[in-house]
């Protein structure tokens, strides 16, 4: 995975931290799956083995876009006040990444850079987590995370099992589909709707 | 395909066909015998299977994607009756509760659809030899699960369900880079059985010891936020309070364990590249702390379903210890625990329909004078806490006494001292509430038929029988083959 796209996912993740409306972290972490699948499939010439799992990344990118949006196009609500200035998260963020990446010995992912993005990735995503007040971005984090371990797993020497690789998608959609259907009956709730009408 | 290999086959599919049964059910009653008489069929090739493990002793019987020991096997056995116990009484619940503003058909179709998916997962659980796949299927565990916890539609359930969710989603997240990492250490991480328990302690001797213990470390946090061991158990108290009682008792008496499980077999195939000392921080921590949090809420006067929750901490932090303790006595302790616990625990959770059916002041307050609800409803309640109290004759006195002295004899005596002070408080606090329990005026209304508690009633004869039972032979546990197969992996 190219050193531009690792720094280019990190940025998103960062981004997400900081940014205030819930539509626009959604797009940013919908850009992200999609440029660590687009990382994936760039690496396929070189590799003919990653084709499937490029493939597998492709699709749960398209299926996470596709709930993303679904989830942003749903009437707003109020969202909970945050106390923590968008600044503080962002340091917040960049201490646990610059933290992270020291902390964990080499794992013998190739190439180093994806490692430490990958590292950096579920750092940013725990960051993400615990800064954000807002219930969406539970979800946003679990994605970012998610996003970092695809990239470590695309940069194990001689891939992972296809079936794993393919398992940890579809758990991957199905846990975001889940939280995308909570995440709308919570806001019907918090509309004063009855939780049963709320469709996905 | 041999005769196991079919049964092994059938485990996860027969619930799935009891489900698809449920679905297409013209109506709720119709819905519902489908699932009780489905869900009752569909243990079968599970205890089926269990018992050829047994009997096939050390090895037990194995195919290309699974393999059950007889250690493996009381664990299937264990998810197979709670599942099977939790279908034969969920038409008692649905029919006294469901989502807001839906019909009955569609409460229906929202149940047991999930169930079904929840209740096959469980049970391929303890089937997989393999820690990826393993991973696999206890993540989809909680998309399936979730939905039922958020069953009633109410805000406290759906919160209930979006904490679950989210907290354990972010531990399995790191869990599963864990097996990456652990992947990455092992000789040839592209081979499809490269995760499997026994190839890993194979190739443990050659990994990085440092790698090994990063990745040990991040399975075994994320496992833990499933396996609900504190600090990492928030999501617990909320969930199996607010989730059907049916739900409830597969959450606490089979779920759980599975996850303990996996994480056990984890740590035997990881402990030459990890460390016996490692290991042994990791599962004492987590059960120390799961005694430390548990107990001052079993004092507290908490409703009835939060007290079986906090109850689950407790237990769940006894078998940590026993597992940590890597010790054969305390082995021993921990397979009669898992089996008395889900026997006791699902009797309390399946007690909760009617006590809140009867006595409604349940759901904020602990129960009072439930006798007086009726013969079973006090019978499920006292043998139900009773176990769970550890009072003689439960067998969880018995696997707390093989654990601790499992301690003692390796060596944890700072350990055992701790948490038999902590266990002594449980003790206490549980006695508490089963006295007042069965003593006092009851606030609540006598049932008017009371032949609909002939259903509890039956389960409670039949729990009472299997934790004596359980007691009787616990003497025969340590040194048995039982207990050498989690000694080492499948």
């Amino acid at each position: 995975m190219s050193t531009p796209l690792v720094w280019a996912a990190l940025l998103l993740g960062v981004a997400t931290v900081a940014v205030r409306r819930e539509g626009v972290a959604s797009l940013l972490v919908a850009v992200q799956t999609v440029l660590v699948a687009a990382g994936v499939a760039a690496l396929v010439p070189g590799d003919p083995d990653l084709l499937v799992p490029a493939g597998v990344l492709a699709a749960k990118a398209l299926a996470v876009a596709l709930l993303l949006a679904a989830a942003a196009r749903r009437a707003p609500v109020p969202p909970p006040r945050e106390t923590t200035p968008p600044a503080a998260r962002v340091v917040v963020t960049l201490v646990l990444v610059l933290a992270s990446i020291p902390l964990v010995p080499p794992l013998g992912l190739e190439p180093a850079v994806a490692e430490d993005g990958a590292v950096a990735l579920v750092a940013a995503g725990l960051a993400l987590l615990v800064t954000r007040r807002p219930a969406i971005f539970a979800v946003l984090a679990l994605l970012v995370a998610e996003n970092g371990i695809a990239m470590a797993a695309a940069s194990v020497p001689g891939g992972l099992p296809l079936a794993i690789e393919v398992g940890v998608a579809v758990d991957v959609v199905l846990v975001l589909t889940v939280a995308i259907v909570f995440h709308g009956r919570l806001l019907a709730a918090l509309r004063g709707e009855p939780a049963s009408r709320e469709a996905a | 395909m041999t005769t196991a290999g079919v049964l092994a086959l059938l485990t996860p599919l027969a619930p799935l066909l009891a489900g698809l049964a449920a679905l297409a059910a013209p109506s709720a009653a119709a819905a519902d015998r489908a699932g009780r008489i489905g869900g009752s069929v569909a243990a079968v090739p599970a205890l089926v299977l269990a018992a050829a493990a047994v009997a096939a002793g050390d090895g037990g019987v194995g195919g290309a994607w699974w393999a059950l020991d007889p250690a493996g096997a009381v664990f299937l056995t264990v998810a197979a009756l709670v599942g099977a116990t939790s279908a034969l009484l969920s038409p008692e619940f649905l029919r006294r509760g469901g989502p807001v503003g839906m019909g009955a058909r569609a409460a229906r179709r929202r149940y047991w659809a999930p169930f079904a998916v929840f209740w096959a997962l469980l049970l391929l659980v303890p089937l997989l030899d393999n820690l990826g796949a393993a991973w696999v299927v206890i993540e989809a565990t909680t998309a399936a699960s979730a939905l039922l916890v958020a069953f009633s539609g109410r805000r406290p359930a759906l919160d209930a369900a979006w904490r679950y969710l989210v907290l354990t989603g972010v531990g399995l997240t790191l869990s599963l880079f864990g097996v990456i990492v652990i992947a990455v250490a092992s000789p040839d991480p592209g081979d499809p059985r490269a995760l499997g328990f026994g190839r890993l302690q194979a190739a443990a001797p050659l990994m990085d010891h440092r790698v090994a213990v990063v990745g040990f470390l991040l399975v075994m946090v994320g496992l833990a936020a499933k396996a609900g061991w504190a600090p990492v158990h928030h999501w617990l108290p909320g969930a199996h309070g607010e989730a059907p009682a049916p739900v409830s008792a597969l959450l606490s008496g089979a779920l759980l364990p599975a996850v303990a499980l996996v994480a056990w077999r984890t740590a035997l195939a990881l402990e030459p590249a990890v460390g016996t000392t490692a290991i042994r921080a990791v599962f004492l921590g987590f059960g120390l702390a799961s005694l430390v949090v548990a107990v001052p809420f079993l004092w507290r006067p908490l409703p009835w379903k939060r007290t079986l929750a906090f109850s689950s901490l407790e237990h769940m932090g006894v078998i940590a210890l026993g597992i940590g303790f890597l010790d054969p006595i305390a082995t021993a302790g921990v397979l009669l625990h898992v089996c008395g616990h889900a026997a006791a625990k699902a009797l309390g959770f399946h007690a909760s329909v009617p006590l809140l059916r009867y006595q409604p002041s349940v759901a904020r307050r602990p129960p009072r004078a439930v006798g007086a609800l009726g013969r079973p409803v006090g019978w499920a309640v006292g043998v139900s806490v009773g176990a769970l109290a550890a009072l003689p004759p439960s067998p969880l006195l018995v696997s707390e006494i093989l654990i601790l002295w499992g301690g003692i004899a390796a060596g944890a005596v700072a350990v055992v001292a701790v948490a038999t002070v902590l266990l002594a408080l449980a003790f206490v606090g549980l006695s508490v509430v089963l006295v007042e329990g069965l003593t006092g005026r009851s606030p609540g209304r006598r049932p008017r038929r009371p032949a609909a508690l002939r259903p509890l009633g039956a389960l409670a004869a039949v729990c009472t029988v299997v934790l004596l039972t359980l007691t009787a032979v616990a003497p025969a546990l340590p040194g048995s083959d039982l207990v050498a197969g989690l000694a080492v992996v499948p």
